[in-house]
């Protein structure tokens, strides 16, 4: 081949017991490109990231990967073995310590020694030198536990770079980040390719592959669909080519018409119960009407997700403002309280606060919905057991039964379980806290659908989100916060990304804010 | 609201063979545990003599109760992530309680202040009333504490209930003032720990239990079936009902001596022109035969106790012994299921529909699997927390209770080193120490065989001085075995 290609992936199979994880897949990585990889869940990109970097080591797949021009044969148990020929992950669940510094993260289990003891001058100026050289902007100083997740992943990044990592596997790199962590994030990879670092590009938003890739990779059903440069392909050809079917519109519309008000929330002042010199809230408005979908932009940590936990009862504590209820104003101390006032949320991070894993789709659908089938002590496992399969089928949960385990159902499906599981509460008003985050576009679509009939049938929905055109796509309007306060409102006719984007970082501040 | 219906592919439908099979490989952990126990009563069986003695199957399940019942507790523990070291001691100090209102007569002054009106056998019916509800209510209080400082205030439970082991201990050495508190009258109190059941009532039990394991299978199948839920396999599930039964019916056969030959005419006759007296009497020389035992080992001072009195094993096999001894020569042997099971399998069934068919039973199941999302489920789980250690003392009341009766005395060492064996009893039974799940049928089976085992090695006379150290080593063993097989499951 004339061109320089650093991994040579050359007809890839990899088999599991009564699945073909990858199939014939063959992609040619060039040596300082940024290469996108995308697919649905479940198309195969983890597997094959997996076998890159050793987790599934040589022997265990068929057909060849060759490494600057080498075979790469790496061995059982032999992450640190990739590690070592310079081929690194960065994963999407963060790997640190949070109670140590950058520093001694970076080095953690090869830190530098004199003797028996760690040099620490050489290791914090070890740091600080790849810090500098990649233009990372944090000091090793830092207490990892202490810094933003950009931050974070910038440590994570560094990491792998101390360890002069050449072909750095990104996955997921922007599922928890803000926007302006976002932008940061491109500049530095940007920078690594300007040092002809490689990079592996995975993510589910489809548009940062076009900011920042040179090539994209497509996967399908464990088969590679095409290898093309970026400035060939198109937002709506890169759907196409991952779902395999002509999919219209991203955001299917709706036909609704929002009602009376049914939730007004007035100048809401809140702190943080364990630390009441924090304020969390400093001043929210906002108003949602029957039937409606009510989007909330901001960046990372300006109190979206603090918001609706505190309307929820849970985490802060109210010093001033008043919540209405149809009309009426209400205490809300538990959530336990919220659910008796007909509101439900739908957690951020569904693995840790929205599941339990270890439990059937049954055990979690019916959790907070228990009492209604009790009897006296013993539960009515009848009326529960109708009541959960009406909801698994409604929703069409793929599972092969309720009693399968959730932590076995893929993203999108899990997802669907919590969402039944407040359903079943039957709410008036159902919070959303980025309910689409870490599933595939198809999973996307069918939320969406979800979400419009809901609204449709008289549910009023709060919706939270951190890609903007998720929330200009899905909200009839949309409230923007800005450091713990509600920078507006704005009607769904009259927004658009730039105007969202200027109220969430206070370049516009609306009235009476 | 009425979205679109669209059902799942639905899956091919299995053949019979193989939901059987898959079945089978799914509850395997379960039955490897019952593997397990059958592969060390066969051991045992052939290498001890009497190890399948009638009067050592009488024996082993009663022996098993005080640690069993504790350890259905302990399963909803362990299941909400926490764990309680105060069980050994806690219920030792409940039983020295216990002993000490009968040792003194404190509760027959104050039953004849209030009651005085009562005949003898209503006395004592009453007394022993009285003191088994002052036992429990004393276990749940100390749950209640426990619990209150654990849920409400946020103090680990390792902490709280190694405070309370601390506590609990110096509580006994106050109570009993350094001596053994014996329980010399008191027949209704000591024939609930000590007592067995007629014959008839015996079999009553195994017919009941045997309807109702059946029963069951087919209702629940009944109710899948209406709603289209995964049936499993049916073989599998009568072979189970038919393996428990036959295990049911079997004991309660042994224990009834239904098959053994009857004593010879004479004894029969003689006993029968005094039966009442010549019970009595075996009573008495077994209560003595034991009362000696325990002063024995009390007299004996540190190594003795630390080897004889730790649990009641050693001196009710000793015991046991010597009544045989007895009886053969004049009496009728010990018939029927002992009391003490009796209440053993109350508690299990409870404690089991509890875990499975209550709110309660779910929420710390959901509780132990993830806090943030039971709590955020609208679960008060501070006061969960806290009904799971009340229900904890109150099986330490029962144990406690059953204990002063059991060794017919309250000591100085009640209850020493059984919180290992109650929690080592549920990690054997697959109760994972990180939460979330757990089984109280498992418990019950991981006790039986720590039962089992050390009633093996004793009566092979392995030096009792090496029991712990094995114990130790199979239960790491298990854990290990345990990890490797949900590896290569999963």
């Amino acid at each position: 081949m004339a061109e320089d290609v650093i991994l040579d992936i050359s007809h890839v199979t990899k088999q599991f017991p009564g699945v073909t994880a990858l199939k014939d897949v063959s992609i040619p990585i060039k040596r300082g490109e940024i290469h996108g990889l995308c697919g649905e869940n479940g198309a195969g990109k983890s597997t094959l990231m997996k076998i890159l970097c050793g987790v599934y080591p040589f022997g265990t797949y068929e057909g060849s990967i060759k490494y600057d021009g080498k075979e790469l044969r790496l061995g059982s148990d032999s992450i640190h073995e990739a590690m070592e020929q310079g081929i690194a992950i960065v994963y999407q669940e963060m790997t640190l310590v949070p109670k140590l510094t950058v520093g001694e993260n970076v080095w953690l289990g090869k830190e530098p020694r004199r003797g028996p003891v760690i040099d620490w001058d050489k290791l914090y100026a070890d740091t600080s030198a790849v810090l500098k050289n990649y233009k990372l902007p944090i000091s090793p100083f830092d207490v990892v536990g202490n810094l933003g997740v950009g931050q974070m992943q910038m440590t994570e990044i560094a990491k792998v770079l101390a360890e002069n990592a050449r072909v750095l596997i990104l996955d997921e790199p922007t599922s928890a980040l803000s926007q302006a962590e976002v932008d940061q994030l491109m500049q530095i990879l940007r920078g690594l390719k300007s040092q002809g670092v490689t990079c592996i590009y995975i993510s589910h938003k489809l548009e940062e592959f076009f900011r920042i890739t040179d090539s994209v990779s497509v996967l399908r059903d464990g088969r590679l669909v095409t290898t093309q440069p970026t400035k060939e392909l198109s937002l709506e050809k890169l759907v196409d080519l991952m779902v395999g079917r002509e999919m219209k519109e991203r955001f299917p519309k709706g036909d609704r018409h929002p009602g009376e008000v049914v939730l007004d929330v007035k100048d809401l002042h809140a702190v943080d119960p364990n630390n009441p010199s924090r304020e969390i809230l400093k001043g929210v408005s906002f108003q949602l009407r029957k039937g409606e979908i009510l989007g909330i932009a901001g960046l990372m940590g300006s109190g979206r997700t603090e918001l609706v936990t505190t309307l929820f009862g849970e985490f802060a504590q109210l010093t001033k403002g008043q919540i209405l209820l149809a009309g009426k104003p209400v205490q809300i101390r538990s959530s336990r309280e919220a659910m008796k006032y007909g509101i439900s949320l739908v957690t951020e991070d569904r693995k840790k606060t929205g599941l339990i894993l270890i439990q059937s789709i049954l055990q979690n659908m019916s959790l907070p919905t228990l009492d209604r089938f009790s009897k006296f002590l013993r539960i009515d496992q009848d009326a529960e057991l109708a009541a959960v399969l009406k909801y698994w089928k409604s929703l069409s949960i793929k599972a092969p039964n309720v009693n399968v385990k959730v932590e076995s159902l893929s993203g999108g499906n899990q997802q669907k379980v919590v969402i039944s599981k407040w359903l079943m509460s039957e709410p008036k008003i159902l919070i959303l806290d980025d309910p689409t985050r870490g599933i595939d576009v198809g999973a996307k679509f069918e939320i969406y659908k979800l979400m419009n009939q809901l609204a449709e049938a008289g549910f009023s929905i709060i919706m939270i989100s951190s890609e903007l055109e998720e929330v200009l796509g899905m909200s009839d309007r949309v409230m923007v916060m800005w450091e713990g306060r509600s920078n507006g409102t704005l009607e769904i006719e009259a927004a658009n990304q730039e105007k969202v984007m200027a109220r969430a970082t206070g370049v516009e501040v609306a009235d009476g804010s | 609201m009425q979205p679109n219906v669209i059902v799942s592919a639905a899956p091919e439908e299995p053949s019979r063979r193989d939901t059987f099979l898959r079945s089978v490989t799914r509850n395997l952990q379960s039955y490897m545990l019952v593997v397990a126990l059958l592969v060390i009563w066969i051991g045992f069986g052939l290498a001890a003599p009497g190890y399948t003695s009638t009067d050592h199957i009488q024996n082993i399940l009663s022996q098993m109760s005080i640690i069993g019942i504790m350890a259905c507790g302990m399963v909803f523990v362990i299941v909400t992530g926490g764990i309680d070291l105060s069980v050994g001691y806690g219920s030792g100090f409940v039983s020295v309680v216990a002993a000490a209102l009968l040792y003194n007569g404190v509760a027959d002054k104050w039953i004849q202040a209030i009651l005085p009106f009562l005949g003898k056998h209503a006395h004592d019916v009453v007394t022993a009333g009285v003191v088994i509800v002052l036992g429990l209510f004393l276990g749940m209080l100390i749950g209640a504490f426990q619990g209150s400082i654990i849920a409400r205030l946020s103090v680990p439970p390792f902490i709280v209930t190694l405070g309370g082991f601390s506590i609990f201990k110096s509580g006994i050495l106050i109570v009993t003032q350094g001596k053994s508190l014996f329980i010399t009258s008191y027949e209704t109190y000591k024939y609930l720990a000590q007592g067995l059941i007629p014959p008839l009532g015996g079999y009553l039990i195994a017919v009941i239990v045997t309807i109702v394991l059946f029963i069951q299978v087919f209702m629940t199948r009944a109710r899948k079936r209406k709603h289209g839920g995964d049936l499993g396999s049916l073989t599998l599930q009568l072979i189970r009902s038919g393996i428990f039964s036959i295990l049911v019916i079997g004991y309660v056969l042994i224990v009834n001596r239904t098959f053994e030959p009857k004593p010879q005419a004479e004894q029969t006759a003689a006993a029968e022109s005094s039966e009442e007296p010549t019970l009595d009497l075996s009573k008495e020389t077994f209560d003595e035969s034991k009362a000696q035992g325990a002063l024995k080992n009390f007299e004996g001072g540190e190594d003795a106790s630390k080897v004889g009195t730790s649990t009641p094993d050693a001196l009710k096999i000793e015991a046991a012994g010597k009544e045989q001894e007895v009886t053969e020569a004049a009496f009728t042997p010990p018939t029927g299921v002992p009391v003490l099971v009796v209440i053993l399998g109350i508690v299990v069934l409870m404690m089991s529909y509890i875990s499975q068919n209550t709110r309660f039973g779910r929420y710390t199941y959901a509780y132990g699997g993830n806090r943030e999302a039971a709590r955020l489920s609208g679960i008060d789980v501070k006061r969960l927390v806290f009904k799971v250690y009340v229900l904890m003392g109150l099986l330490m009341g029962i144990s406690g209770v059953a204990l002063a009766g059991y060794v017919g005395s309250g000591t100085t060492s009640a209850g020493q080193g059984y919180e290992l064996d109650v929690i080592a009893s549920c990690i054997l039974g697959g109760t994972s120490t990180l939460g979330g799940e757990g089984t109280v049928f498992g418990a019950i089976v991981g006790a039986l065989i720590i039962q089992s085992l050390g009633n093996g090695l004793q009566m092979m006379n392995v030096n009792s001085n090496w029991h712990y150290a094995i114990k130790g080593f199979v239960l790491i063993l298990a854990v290990y075995a345990d990890i490797q097989f949900k590896k290569k499951r999963g």
